[in-house]
């Protein structure tokens, strides 16, 4: 048997959120967390969680699972149970609309906050703005974020400041346009930047990197950022680093 | 430039200096130079530790501040009480305020007593 301990909170009827222990038996298979919460919400149907794709594609699933963040989805019981337990949180640092659900407006504010599309003034190509292999490869590592949150939520520093810290997963972002050499705002999006909060409140602490359920490196992403702020390191001089690619 | 720069500009140089000037004063002490004759009698260390006492006040400041706006804000006192919440701007300035001038009393108070 093991127990399920997740966060409970309804504001239309509970004053204070509280946990609940489900005891189920122990499936055959080791199976993923999220259908672990399908078999919970067939005995519980008011358990409210977020899923989609039940493939670490959507990243609608991401919650914080013994501690840590990480998604439902494709993370294995196995890997989650400890001493027959599992406990189940949302994200942690954004208001809690219930349950498992939280309200994301904060993070998706810093998200729109880095103009995360691409910028060129130039004429448009007949067909499309092309790149070499070499120009490409400069995105391995940056443009398969899913923006589940997971980083961003793990992290003291959006935690405290979450209007003014952007956070690693819009950074991360950020930096996929700033690398991006069809992009020709780099400046502007440096400039929008160099403020003591934006990117300078991540002290690389690297719980970002930890939690990626991609294994993403959002912290080298935020130092190759502080670098071009600090310095007159240019678009050109970019290189693929073995933290990033 | 731009002020994110210069705080993280700021604390890097100044803890290069700090070590730089604690390797002054470890030869001080190493030369059999240590004495308040010469704390009061040598323009170099005058300068040095006048330039290090500014400096350290400095960083800690940022280092302060940086605090003061991680954990005095609406957002993280509310999660200790409410009402808290509601004072926390004026708390933060507070804050701020009490090491500022702690900051200035201290650079001062060092300078009358090295230059005096």
């Amino acid at each position: 048997m093991i127990d399920v301990n997740i966060y409970r909170y309804n504001p239309e009827t509970d004053k204070f959120p509280y946990t609940q222990t489900y005891t189920l038996k122990k499936p055959e298979k080791d199976i993923m967390l999220l259908e672990l919460l399908n078999i919970l919400k067939e005995q519980d149907s008011s358990i409210s969680y977020r899923r989609s794709c039940r493939e670490g594609v959507c990243g609608s699933d991401g919650m914080n699972i013994n501690g840590k963040n990480g998604l439902a989805c494709i993370t294995p019981i196995s890997q989650a149970i400890k001493n027959n337990k599992i406990e189940l949180r949302p994200l942690p640092g954004l208001p809690v609309i219930r349950d498992l659900v939280v309200d994301m407006t904060e993070f998706y504010a810093q998200y729109d906050k880095i103009k995360p599309f691409l910028q060129n003034e130039t004429e448009p190509p007949a067909q499309e703005r092309l790149q070499s292999p070499a120009e490409r490869d400069k995105l391995d590592g940056l443009y398969e974020c899913i923006l589940c949150a997971c980083c961003s939520t793990s992290c003291p520093s959006f935690w405290w400041n979450p209007d003014k810290f952007v956070g690693p997963a819009a950074l991360l972002q950020a930096y996929r346009f700033i690398a991006d050499s069809r992009d020709t705002k780099t400046a502007e999006r440096l400039e929008g930047l160099s403020d003591p909060f934006s990117v300078y409140r991540c002290h690389g602490i690297m719980n970002c990197v930890n939690v990626c359920p991609k294994d993403l490196n959002p912290n080298h992403a935020i130092g190759e950022i502080k670098s071009m702020l600090l310095s007159d390191k240019k678009k050109e001089n970019i290189i693929v680093s073995d933290g990033v690619s | 430039m731009k002020l994110g720069k210069l705080i993280w500009y700021l604390q890097r140089y100044s803890a290069i200096y700090f070590l730089l000037f604690l390797g002054y004063l470890v030869l001080i002490v190493l030369t059999d130079r240590f004495s308040f004759q010469f704390l009061t009698g040598s323009l170099t260390f005058k300068l040095l530790s006048s330039f290090f006492i500014i400096l350290a006040c400095m960083h800690a400041f940022a280092g302060l501040w940086t605090i003061g706006t991680d954990y005095l804000t609406k957002r993280t006192l509310g999660f200790v009480a409410p009402v808290l919440s509601t004072y926390a701007n004026l708390l933060r300035k507070i804050f701020e305020f009490f090491f500022i001038f702690l900051g200035l009393f201290l650079v001062i108070y060092y300078l009358l007593i090295i230059w005096s």
